[in-house]
């Protein structure tokens, strides 16, 4: 067995033994491989992503875990750390600061944490991250609400 | 290579001027064995030295000549080691340690030891080390053990574990490590572990690639390469594919009045201030504005100055390509006198003559325009013989397959044997000398200020000038209505009179920068 699926059965006992409640599931799309991953995550509370799910693709490169996975959102999401019609998100840990001892779950948590505060000095989405910079967070709240109601319940 | 320091005896050879004053003693002797260029040659007694007494060349360094080593890979690697060995007793830890903490504080031992000895522990922690952390080593045999990276466990693993806490299996390490060595990292490897700081040391590097020698190898490498990126008297020679680190202790401070000019073994002469290829005699501030100045539109707008008015009413650029003095403005309509620059209707009884061209309007619209053009012809008056200069340099190189050719023929035209005909392509490296340092010298003819001092100057220039043209002339056609021998004993002559000019300007502009003798303007 492979490195990388023995880690990748390891990390899928683990969730099906635990998972947290931010993660509604993370399973890999097909049985038959597990390098592609499907995960949903619930809205953080107190935001305005709340109540919203949010469908997330994991794909993972045959070196992982050395290697970062490459995670999109397939749920258009409105925030300024991800892109709105490819999903791509910028985070650090999923590129420079990755290390091995992350694992799906964990970084699956990072971006929910991610969604509760956005980094607006590095953004993919200017819009989102405009109406944050000048202060305005009447109006980014409610286009997050509203992409939120449209796309995610 | 290796040709470039045994046989062009015309050149100078600033690799003999060894210890002389304003280094320190004991940086002199460390680089001693590493200092000399032809380690290869030394069996065929083709020492540099070997036509003059040792201490004589030695004690003569030019002026313009600075002190530098030339290292190789294993070179560099020595000095590393020393520079750690002799900071191991001073700091009392382990040479894991003190490795991490020098390189860490970019080899600036000073500060380092006076930051270590206010507080050793919060400098170690902070490099990414543990103090008292006891030398890395595989373990083995441990029930409890779960790598965090592939999740194998049970006793019979081998793994690795750094002060931090984290220990991961070996094929983990190795595999992690082997793609940070390849990305070019080397000892700011950190620990696998998320958001873990801590350093992998170069000794637990070393025993986790002990079985895989080529990606050790590169890992050796890389430390070598950050070791003379780090350091600020250190610098790769910039030639392609060379891999010889030069070393030289001209501070930055000293780079506007020492043209710190090196030679490194591969043949390549440049400046160790900028890397810019060898600009003697001028130095790096000078080089950089004149090169920005080239590059800048900013004499474009000294054209447009000197070229073209503004239109009166709407600013626009004018430039007047013919026809008479009453402007249509082709933007706003306007209608000006070119020569006095007011309006048309003025003008009305004195079609095509303006008798307003006295007026004080019109003369300073006119003081301003004829001072931008003197500026204009000044730039470009330098700036056309610094061009060719670098044109005649490039000819040059082209000269030297004709002289080889020439050299062929002469020997077999004459009873000459190869090394008689050397004196031509000695003749044609000198030349390559000369235009490289009479370009230059126009970019600093052109910042000094018009003194007495600039006279001397150009004087030398201008000797310098005469003698390298006669000389190329006569290297172009070496034989023309002369006997073979005749145009040796001229060329010989003019070669050797050329490199006391040379010598004399390059010695007179070293110390004359030295000396702040020159004024420089913008």
């Amino acid at each position: 067995m492979s490195t990388v699926t023995r880690r990748l059965l390891k990390e899928l006992q683990d969730i099906q033994r635990e998972l947290s409640e931010e993660i509604v599931s993370l399973e890999p799309i097909d049985e038959d491989d597990i390098l592609q991953w499907r995960a949903v995550l619930r809205g953080p509370k107190d935001t305005a992503y709340e109540n919203g799910l949010f469908e997330l693709y994991i794909d993972i490169p045959e070196q992982y875990p050395i290697h970062p996975p490459t995670l999109t959102f397939v749920t258009p999401v409105c925030h300024p750390n991800v892109h709105f019609e490819s999903g791509e998100i910028c985070l650090d840990i999923l590129k420079t600061q990755w290390s091995p001892a992350w694992t799906l779950k964990s970084t699956c948590l990072a971006i929910h944490v991610l969604l509760a505060n956005p980094e607006p000095s590095s953004p993919l989405n200017c819009d989102a991250a405009n109406l944050l910079r000048c202060g305005d967070s009447i109006g980014y709240n409610s286009l997050v609400a509203l992409y939120t109601q449209m796309y995610s319940m | 290579m290796e040709d470039l320091g045994s046989d062009s005896g015309v050149q100078s050879q600033p690799d003999k001027g060894k210890g002389t004053a304003d280094d320190e003693d004991g940086a002199t002797q460390d680089y001693g064995d590493t200092y000399d260029f032809d380690d290869d040659d030394e069996f065929f007694g083709m020492d540099d030295s070997g036509f003059e007494p040792v201490v004589s060349s030695r004690d003569q360094r030019k002026p313009w000549e600075v002190e530098y080593h030339v290292h190789d890979a294993h070179g560099l690697h020595d000095k590393q080691e020393a520079m750690i060995n002799r900071l191991v007793p001073v700091l009392s830890v382990s040479k894991d340690i003190t490795t991490i903490l020098l390189r860490n504080s970019q080899w600036k031992e000073e500060s380092l030891v006076e930051r270590y000895l206010s507080d050793p522990d919060k400098t170690i922690r902070d490099a990414g080390m543990f103090p008292n952390a006891p030398a890395p080593e595989l373990k083995t045999g441990n029930e409890d053990f779960t790598c965090e990276i592939c999740y194998c466990d049970g006793p019979e693993e081998v793994y690795l574990g750094l002060g931090c806490g984290h220990a991961f299996c070996t094929d983990c390490y190795v595999t992690y490590l082997t793609g940070k060595v390849l990305e070019g990292m080397s000892w700011r490897i950190r620990c696998p572990g998320a958001k873990c700081k801590a350093l992998v040391g170069e000794q637990a590097a070393r025993l986790l690639l002990a079985n895989e020698p080529k990606i050790l190898e590169r890992y050796e490498d890389n430390l070598t390469r950050s070791f003379v990126n780090d350091l600020d008297s250190f610098t790769w020679c910039p030639a392609p594919n060379c891999e010889y680190g030069i070393e030289c202790h001209v501070p930055k401070s000293a780079w506007a009045t020492i043209v710190p000019t090196v030679h490194c073994r591969c043949g390549k002469a440049f400046c160790f201030g900028c890397n810019m290829d060898d600009h003697m005699p001028a130095p790096c501030f000078l080089v950089e504005k004149w090169l920005q100045k080239c590059k800048d539109d900013s004499e474009t707008s000294n054209w447009l100055k000197a070229n073209t008015k503004e239109c009166t009413k709407c600013k626009a650029t004018i430039e007047k390509n013919g026809g008479c003095n009453h402007m249509t403005c082709r933007k706003c309509a306007h209608e000006f006198c070119w020569v006095c620059m007011g309006p048309w209707t003025e003008h009305q009884q004195a079609y095509y003559q303006c008798n307003r061209y006295n007026e004080d309007s019109s003369k300073n619209a006119r003081d301003s325009i004829s001072k931008s053009r003197a500026l204009l012809e000044r730039y470009l008056h330098y700036y056309s013989r610094f061009s060719n200069h670098e044109r005649s340099a490039k000819l040059a190189r082209r000269l030297l397959t004709t002289t080889e050719t020439n050299m062929e023929q002469m020997q077999r035209n004459s009873s000459m044997s190869w090394i008689e005909v050397q004196f031509l392509s000695a003749a044609v490296d000198m030349l390559s000398a000369c235009r490289a340092t009479l370009k230059w010298s126009y970019v600093l003819a052109y910042y000094m200020e018009s003194d007495n001092q600039k006279l001397i100057f150009e004087n030398n220039q201008s000797d310098l000038e005469m003698a390298t043209e006669t000389l190329n002339e006569l290297v172009e056609n070496p034989v023309h209505e002369r006997t073979i021998e005749e145009a040796k004993r001229l060329i010989i002559d003019k070669t050797q009179y050329v490199k006391t000019r040379w010598e004399t300007l390059l010695r007179d502009t070293a110390q004359g920068l030295q000396e702040n003798r020159w004024k420089f303007q913008d």
